[in-house]
């Protein structure tokens, strides 16, 4: 039965009432009937004492205000300021440190007689107050009981509360006290930009406790073997050498096999690791995400009545709700850091090296620029062929000469190829590309990671099998033939020192648009070559505007230096031979951090 | 994890940890079932005491918001039973209705206070002087009425409105959130 808009009207009449505290007997009975009527007001009035609730209580204490809080509890009792300072003090300096059982001893002597001596006060008041005289007035007799017993529950109330607060008071400073002193269960490995609710030192020991990273990423490597890399914002605990609470925030878990059983909890979920590798997400109060990278994890949801665990498999992700409801969600390679690289200041979250971004000036990962040119003739900055506003471009003859590329961290050079002279050089460490056909010796267009060719004066999209490429989502270098350019390997595995390049890959073809553009007695061929340091690892021959695009996958073993991507004129003649090389990429793995069991300081 | 002995005191930083995490879902849940302040605060009370001398009992397994409801709930029915010639209280179907909607509702606490965070800021800031006036100075309805110089009846129809709306708001945000999830 629904409420009619007068009833609706009373309803909220009555709950305004409540709210202001002036609801007497009759329209608190007649709120009860109105709540058994009309179910439907039963969740407004929920709705409407949790909104009230909210608005006039509560203002959740962070740790230092709880901690202040718990201070001024303590400071109002008189005596010594060092009982306070004996439990209470800087982090860093009770951080390893060996307690004195004396000291426990100490504390909850002065606990004991600072209650002792709170209670006697409040019975002290308690009997005042019963031996002063009552005033007669001209309430009666009943009601002048009521407000006696009033008082006196009053007082009682006073010494329950405070009996209460002390304690638990109590109970915290015992607590801290142990929590402060426990055993090292893990270190901090490392950390980039990190930002701390306390001191931290780099490979600072890290005892039982709970810990909040504001800002930042780190890596805390557990004794029994387990590495959980940590992205902020985050708030946790460690528990002991296995097992840790995650409270909010994100977080990667690699574990050793000696480390198998390794345990994160979340507010929704257990997960146990079962020899793997898997990220979880969580909030005090939202999901949390389980993802799989390699091996296998149970999962257990927290709530009572909740469903019994379950295994994940890699490639497998899960989500529990604060009911303790599971359910599939998409699996996510990337949403969890995997590495971070201090010294160079960026993080992994497992996509490949992005060899256009590499192109634009990036690191791999889409910190690089879009339509880039860089100049064949000069291995500098090109504009495009335009000048003031007007193009210049035309075939260049090539130089044959391999032009450095400085400006860029991972590209090494750029050059012209063409076999007829002998060997071309394709890095700067004298790499030589021995096999190297004849070309026409012209060049038309510079390297290029935008996403269109040009000719005619317009621009043309870069498009195999009917996707446009060129972008940040489908990303390419156009090597108009006769092009080629080399990346530094090497000078990437500096910068991500926790990472294995392990394969090339791409597409590559000539782009369909070239087909509208073409009249009956053109061709448009091309070859195209993948090289490293030097040497034919891919090769496509005589690629035209029909051919299907070629997919290339070149593995890497880890030592090579150079990687080199060159279009060359199939025909002898580089005219509308708009080749070009879709999402170039570099396949890369983390290396498995190994380390000894124990740690030390 | 469960524990071996009955005194709680070793685990007592986790205790707190707890509770702390949880006490203004557990005081929203006993409020909606007493809505009177002084007797929830009580109520409380008895039943933060009752948790900490059973957290000893407390499983790991469990749910700590769920194991600490019904101690509250306990609590609740004890303290009404005691206080029933004295305070008038709802009805026993009325209760029961409300307690099974009050624990659903309190777990999703933390949402409603971030979508009333959104709601409260998309007031009028009259509306938002009012709210503040009210809650955060804790005045009485006369002392703000007499802040912003407005009859008391005036100021008591203003707040109602200002509720209702955020309540509105509040239904609409944690609906959006449902159906994104």
């Amino acid at each position: 039965m629904m409420p009619t808009s007068e009833i609706q009207k009373e309803f909220r009449e009555l709950l305004g009432a409540l709210r202001e505290g002036t609801l007497n007997e009759r329209p608190k009975a007649r709120l009860d009937l109105l709540l058994g009527q009309y179910p439907s007001l039963q969740d407004e009035y929920i709705d409407y004492v949790l909104l009230w609730h909210a608005l006039c209580c509560y203002q959740p204490l962070s740790r230092e205000e709880q901690s202040s809080v718990t201070r001024k509890m303590v400071e109002r009792w008189p005596g010594e300021h060092d009982f306070w300072h004996l439990i209470e003090e800087n982090p860093s300096d009770v951080k390893g440190k060996g307690r004195d059982p004396s000291d426990v001893k100490a504390i909850e002597r002065e606990a004991q007689r600072r209650l002792d001596r709170f209670l006697a006060e409040q019975e002290e008041i308690r009997k005042q107050q019963q031996a002063e005289p009552r005033q007669r007035s001209c309430l009666d007799l009943a009601e002048m009981a009521v407000h006696a017993r009033r008082g006196f529950e009053s007082v009682c109330r006073l010494a329950a509360r405070a009996a209460v607060l002390t304690t638990l008071v109590l109970a915290v400073l015992i607590a801290v006290w142990y929590a402060r002193t426990g055993p090292v269960v893990a270190s901090l490995a490392d950390s980039m930009d990190a930002k701390w609710d306390v001191d931290m030192t780099p490979q600072a020991a890290l005892h039982k406790g709970e810990f909040r990273l504001r800002q930042g990423y780190a890596r805390i490597a557990f004794k029994r073997g387990a590495d959980v890399l940590i992205e902020a914002p985050a708030e946790f605990r460690l528990q002991s050498a296995q097992r840790m609470i995650l409270y909010s925030g994100r977080l990667l878990a690699e574990v050793a096999p000696s480390a198998k059983g390794f345990r994160v909890d979340t507010s929704q979920a257990s997960i146990v690791d079962l020899g793997t590798q898997f990220g979880v997400k969580a909030g005090p109060t939202q999901a949390s995400d389980l993802h799989l990278f390699m091996g296998r994890a149970s999962l257990t949801p927290r709530a009572a009545g909740a469903a019994a665990g379950q295994i994940l498999t890699e490639g497998q992700a899960k989500r529990v709700d604060a009911t303790g409801r599971v359910r599939d969600i998409q699996f996510n390679k990337t949403a969890f850091v995997r590495r971070f690289f201090p010294k160079s200041g960026f993080t992994w979250r497992g996509q490949p090296i992005d060899l256009a971004d590499v192109g634009g000036g990036g690191n791999g990962f889409g910190t690089g620029q879009l339509n880039r040119w860089l100049e064949i003739g000069t291995g500098l900055d090109g504009t495009g062929y335009i000048v003031n506003g007007q193009t210049t471009q035309q075939y260049q003859t090539t130089d044959n000469r391999y032009h450095h590329v400085n400006h860029l961290p991972y590209v090494d050079g750029v050059f012209s190829p063409d076999g007829s002279a002998g060997p071309v050089q394709v890095s700067s460490r004298n790499h030589l590309w021995r096999d190297c056909p004849k070309t026409a010796g012209t060049y038309f267009e510079d390297v290029f990671n935008g996403d269109y060719i040009r000719a005619g004066g317009k621009r043309h999209g870069l498009v195999l099998k009917g996707q446009a490429f060129g972008t940040r989502e489908h990303p390419a270098i156009t090597l108009h033939s006769n092009a080629g350019i080399t990346f530094d390997l090497d000078a990437m595995r500096r910068d991500m020192p926790g990472l294995e390049i392990i394969e090339f890959k791409a597409l590559c073809g000539i782009s369909e648009h070239a087909r509208t553009h073409l009249d009956s007695t053109e061709t448009g061929t091309a070859d195209f070559w993948v090289l490293v340091d030097g040497n034919k690892r891919f090769e496509a021959l005589g690629i035209d505007v029909n051919s299907q695009p070629q997919e290339i996958s070149v593995p890497l073993g880890g030592r090579e230096q150079f990687v080199t991507l060159v279009s060359t004129d199939g025909d002898g003649r580089p005219n509308y031979d708009w080749s070009f090389f879709a999402e170039p990429r570099l396949e890369v793995r983390a290396i498995q951090t190994k380390r000894p069991l124990s740690i030390g300081q | 994890m469960s524990h071996s002995s009955n005194d709680p005191s070793p685990h007592g930083d986790e205790f707190m940890r707890l509770y702390l995490t949880h006490e203004h879902k557990i005081r929203g849940y006993i409020l909606c079932l007493v809505s009177n302040w002084a007797d929830a605060d009580d109520i409380q009370q008895q039943a933060a005491v009752v948790m900490w001398k059973k957290y000893a009992t407390f499983s790991s397994q469990q749910h700590f918001l769920h194991w600490a409801l019904r101690i509250a709930h306990y609590e609740i029915m004890n303290y009404l039973q005691k206080k029933r010639n004295r305070l008038p209280s709802y009805s026993p179907s009325v209760l029961e209705a409300l307690e099974a909607k009050a624990v659903k509702a309190v777990q999703e606490e933390d949402r409603r206070r971030e979508a009333l965070q959104t709601c409260v800021a998309r007031l009028r800031p009259r509306d938002q002087e009012l709210l503040r006036l009210r809650y955060e100075t804790g005045a009485t309805i006369q002392a703000v009425a007499a802040t912003v110089e407005r009859s008391v009846d005036a100021i008591y129809k203003a707040l109602n409105r200002i509720h209702y709306q955020l309540l509105q708001c509040i239904r609409s945000r944690l609906v959006e959130q449902e159906n994104r999830l």
